[in-house]
């Protein structure tokens, strides 16, 4: 299953304290409000993450929801992950090593944790795509 | 004479042969390492009492009279007291020539002294270790373990004083200087990072160090302090300590080896597992720490391998020692409540509240509305940082 949809992908700045996360939000906020968008935070960069931060990303996840659309999280620096871990934030998203696999994960059938889980399933219909 | 006052005189008689020795214990001196932060970890509480502070314990119970500690950090409030050893900061840059100099003025009133650089936690007899140096009667011994090498532990004669110099000189490293071996059996952490002072948390627990902690044992395995108040609604899992002055909220929950070390606080439904709280340290609410050093707004994650500043007091904060401290904050924090509530009430508007579920479904979704519909300007500034965008079908 395919979608003609695009994906963007973002680049989240170092530092998401309160300013930069409202100035951020600003950013991706006509992303957010259009129809049922795929949306991919690239964290690679992020070497402070505070409470703002964490409820910004949050915020654009709910935002996102509320329009059928996703965003996923993707090269999640170990600065981001320890808080959004120690959140609790981090078992709410989709979290890729790459953005062009989470790009890539829109576009798939199964959804992420399916994939982590049953591996052989993925080799399965990978292998009839390939096939058809 | 009965066997207790065979021993009595016994150890005794070896606490009077001790006399003569000093020691002098060295903390710091190698920039970089063996610290959380800008702290020397033997100066951390480990279960309610510092290394040092065990480490001094255990010379004054051998019968070592003079005890002497050079620190190249100030240490976590309270100081070592007085009467247990003579504290003594000295800058960095000066640390080997001031530890020199101590060593000389010891010297000349005893017949050796035990040098110890206190980077991790060493079960050495130091008994034995000076009956050893005596019969040998070389200049230096060091002591060596079975498992990790050579330890930074030496006996100095004091009519040694060259051999001694230089090896203070090459700051204890120097591998040329001729030291005679005292094999250690013991139990040795080198404490050289935050996961070796979980590791030494879990072996006290397990029995395997002796570090035992310091409180009551209030159910088996879970260790309570003096003053530390657990709410009955929070849960306290075995094995499990908590320091003097704790404070463990409605809901939180202690597992898996964790300790909180003296005026920590973990606040409502926070989640401590395997990880360690610092002193002074307060978790806010709905948190959840794993496999983690915390402490002086830092996180050491044991499972990423990293240390986090995280200066947002949202997450991470300090408590304060003081009563009047104490409650100073606590009305700092309802003004700005207060202040911040009635701004809300008075200036911004109040959120649309949700409709009933019935008019809800029947109400076509946000997605459908006019408004997202709308085309997004495809020249808005924030598509300047936007690095892929993937397409697919024919578009």
């Amino acid at each position: 299953m395919e979608t003609s949809r695009p994906v963007i992908v973002k680049r989240v700045p170092q530092s998401l304290n309160l300013r930069q996360a409202r100035a951020f939000l600003e950013e991706v906020r006509p992303l957010l409000e259009s129809d049922r968008p795929q949306l991919v935070f690239d964290l690679s960069l992020v070497r402070r993450l505070d409470a703002a931060g964490v409820e910004m990303l949050l915020f654009c996840m709910h935002e996102a929801a509320r329009r059928d659309g996703d965003l996923k999280l993707a090269s999640v620096s170990p600065h981001a992950r320890v808080v959004l871990d120690l959140t609790r934030a981090g078992r709410l998203f989709e979290i890729y090593a790459t953005s062009s696999e989470a790009a890539r994960s829109f576009s798939g059938y199964l959804p992420n944790m399916v994939r982590q889980f049953y591996p052989d399933v993925e080799a399965k219909l990978k292998s009839e795509r390939e096939a058809a | 004479m009965d066997l207790d006052a065979r021993n009595l005189q016994a150890s005794a008689s070896a606490a009077s042969e001790l006399r003569g020795v000093r020691a002098l214990l060295l903390v710091g001196g190698r920039p970089g390492l063996e610290r959380f932060g800008e702290m020397p970890l033997v100066l951390l509480d480990v279960l309610g009492r510092s290394i040092l502070l065990r480490t001094i314990d255990r010379l004054r119970t051998v019968g070592i009279g003079e005890v002497t500690v050079l620190s190249d950090t100030e240490s976590v409030p309270p100081r070592p007291a007085a009467e247990l050893c003579h504290f003594q900061v000295a800058r960095r840059e000066s640390f080997w020539d001031e530890a020199l100099h101590q060593t000389r003025r010891m010297a000349r009133q005893s017949e050796c002294v035990l040098v110890i650089r206190l980077g991790g936690w060493a079960e050495v007899d130091y008994r034995t270790m000076i009956s050893h140096h005596r019969k040998s009667g070389v200049a230096l011994t060091r002591a060596v373990s079975r498992d990790v090498g050579a330890l930074e532990i030496f006996v100095a004669s004091s009519n040694s004083t060259a051999e001694t110099a230089a090896l203070l000189r090459g700051e204890l490293r120097d591998e040329r200087i001729q030291t005679s071996p005292f094999e250690v059996s013991g139990y040795v952490n080198l404490l050289q990072e935050s996961a070796e002072l979980r590791k030494l948390i879990l072996d006290s627990f397990a029995g395997e160090a002796a570090v035992p902690p310091f409180g009551r044992e209030c159910r088996p395995g879970v260790w309570v302090g003096r003053g530390s108040r657990i709410h009955r609604d929070a849960r306290v899992l075995a094995p499990a300590y908590i320091g003097s002055f704790c404070h463990v909220h409605r809901g939180a929950v202690v597992t898996r080896g964790s300790s909180l070390e003296h005026h920590a606080e973990l606040d409502c439904g926070t989640m401590l597992d395997g990880s360690t709280l610092l002193p002074y340290t307060r978790i806010a609410a709905g948190l959840e720490v794993e496999q983690s050093v915390v402490g002086f707004h830092q996180v050491h994650s044991l499972v990423h391998q990293i240390t986090v500043d995280v200066e947002d007091t949202h997450l991470i904060g300090t408590t304060q020692e003081y009563v009047s401290m104490r409650v100073y904050t606590a009305a700092q924090w309802v003004l700005t409540f207060l202040s911040n509530t009635l701004w809300k009430f008075l200036f911004e508007s109040s959120p649309q509240q949700a409709r009933s579920a019935s008019a809800a479904l029947g109400s076509s979704g946000p997605a459908l509305s006019e408004s997202s519909l709308a085309p997004v300007e495809s020249e808005a500034k924030s598509y300047r940082e936007m690095v892929a965008a993937r397409r697919y079908g024919d578009e």
